[in-house]
């Protein structure tokens, strides 16, 4: 299987933080996930990965090379939290920029996207919405023929609706076996309809990276008791919450805990759910 | 860097005419109350100052970080503001040339040695500023950039002041700092690539 972003023991210190040894993989034709709460280090990976940062440590490449090169961006769409353009450039005015920035620039497909997203190409970016710059931030990074995107929270302060075509779109983009997407996101449920495996960053660190489908389809939660949780075998547990009436325990294999006990009520576990219990839960 | 520069193009525009109107009323004062030779000055220090605001209006948008993933080095996007710079002050110095040949020539004022004495005291009063206004503003925040901002201009006069003591020429004073403007401009570059340019972008 061809890697068309991969990250490995990629390290960075602060005085307060650290992104420690993160290594995940990118595989063609797919969507990563990469999901963890706020502070995790979710933007710091992308960022360092990116060499906005200096890292400390580990290798990145890009589309089978070691060095973001001229040409390797040139492949390479990035859509960064927030917008990042020039409140006093409009749309067609930044299209102009791109076109002299990008050799692959396909000025066609930029004014299709500004059309499908109904943006307006001559007012100002200062007078657009959050939802907005952000389609605009999508549609620059969607019209230099990229093979990979990187996007950060991307899909944040979109309306359902616009989300929705947006992840259409993320989901035909990778039809072609040659492309790839690392999307990082809040909305998990976002990623639990398009992403093909899910990277979780807390405190600096990845605690799993796994297909999506193991972890919707094994993953789960014994609800139980204070007797039942006591009962539990402790290497069955992942992490636990112990809630107003019940406990909450994670744990990775959900047949094989429905075998073990019966009478526990195991319900699948969602990637929010998951997210939740490894960050806020306690481990034995 | 053709895009980067056509970006800061798009962004002078949209302050230009401000710019224009003050250059208007500090040049038109200054050069009435003094010389028409001090618009040249006013010119090349005006737009100059220009391409450095441009450094912060791209921290505050945070474009910076959008320039790092488009197909150009850290280096040539740096490079980028220290040749606007120069084009901006060349600008500047042409128009301000220009502006005051027309009133001297109109007193019958014009002589070689003063085109010559305030042509290299814009160069090296643009230079000098320049070389220490581009890295502070890389490197410094906001606030910070502003103190830079109002100290390179008194340090660059001090420069030349302090040569002037040194020198009884006036001329040579002139074409000695001029040349010291063009050394420091191009040491403040190459430190600026070798050092700036690999500081994270946050």
């Amino acid at each position: 299987m061809n890697h068309a972003f991969m990250v490995s023991g990629l390290t960075k210190t602060y005085k307060d933080f650290t992104l420690d040894q993160v290594s995940f993989t990118v595989p063609s034709g797919s969507i990563v996930g990469l999901i963890g709460e706020n502070g995790a280090g979710k933007s710091t990976t992308i960022h360092t990965a990116l060499g906005l940062i200096q890292k400390d440590a580990g290798t990145v490449s890009f589309l089978g090379r070691e060095d973001l090169d001229n040409d390797t961006k040139e492949q390479v769409g990035v859509v960064f939290d927030g917008s990042n353009y020039p409140e006093v450039l409009s749309p067609k005015k930044l299209g102009r920029i791109m076109k002299n920035s990008y050799h692959s620039w396909d000025d066609q497909a930029y004014w299709d996207l500004l059309r499908q997203f109904s943006l307006p190409p001559d007012k100002q970016i200062k007078q657009f919405s959050k939802g907005m710059k952000m389609k605009l931030a999508i549609s620059v990074a969607f019209s230099h023929h990229s093979k990979l995107l990187i996007l950060d929270e991307a899909t944040s302060g979109l309306d359902p609706v616009i989300r929705d075509d947006i992840l259409d779109m993320l989901l035909d983009f990778v039809q072609d076996e040659e492309h790839a997407i690392l999307l990082s996101s809040h909305i998990t449920s976002d990623l639990e309809k398009v992403a093909d495996y899910i990277v979780f960053i807390h405190q600096g660190k990845v605690v799993f990276s796994k297909p999506k489908d193991e972890l919707l389809e094994q993953y789960g939660i014994i609800k139980c008791g204070a007797a039942q949780f006591d009962a539990l075998d402790k290497s069955d547990i992942i992490a636990y919450r112990k809630m107003d009436y019940e406990w909450q325990v994670l744990t990775a294999h959900r047949s094989q805990m429905q075998q073990k006990y019966p009478k526990a009520m195991i319900v699948p576990a969602t990637l929010d759910e998951i997210m939740l219990l490894y960050v806020k839960g306690e481990t034995k | 860097m053709k895009g980067l520069l056509l970006k800061d193009y798009y962004l002078i525009k949209s302050v230009l005419f401000i710019i224009a109107l003050i250059f208007a009323i500090i040049g038109g004062g200054i050069s009435f109350l003094t010389s028409p030779w001090a618009i040249c000055i006013i010119a090349t220090i005006m737009l100059g100052m220009i391409s450095v605001t441009t450094i912060n209006m791209d921290k505050t948008s945070g474009w910076r970080k959008a320039a790092c993933v488009l197909p150009v080095s850290k280096k040539t996007a740096l490079d980028s503001k220290y040749v606007l710079y120069l084009l901006l002050s060349g600008i500047g110095f042409t128009l301000g040339m220009v502006l005051s040949v027309i009133p001297s020539l109109m007193k019958n004022q014009l002589d070689l040695s003063t085109i010559l004495l305030f042509a290299s005291i814009s160069v090296a009063m643009a230079l000098l500023a320049g070389s220490i206004t581009i890295p502070c503003c890389f490197l410094l925040s906001e606030e910070k950039n502003m103190v830079s901002l109002l100290a390179a201009y008194p340090l660059s006069t001090f420069i030349i002041a302090g040569s002037a003591l040194l020198f009884e020429d006036k001329q040579i004073t002139c074409i000695i700092t001029a040349v010291l403007g063009i050394l420091f401009y191009a040491l403040s570059w190459i430190l600026a690539r070798k050092f700036i340019s690999y500081r994270d972008i946050t």
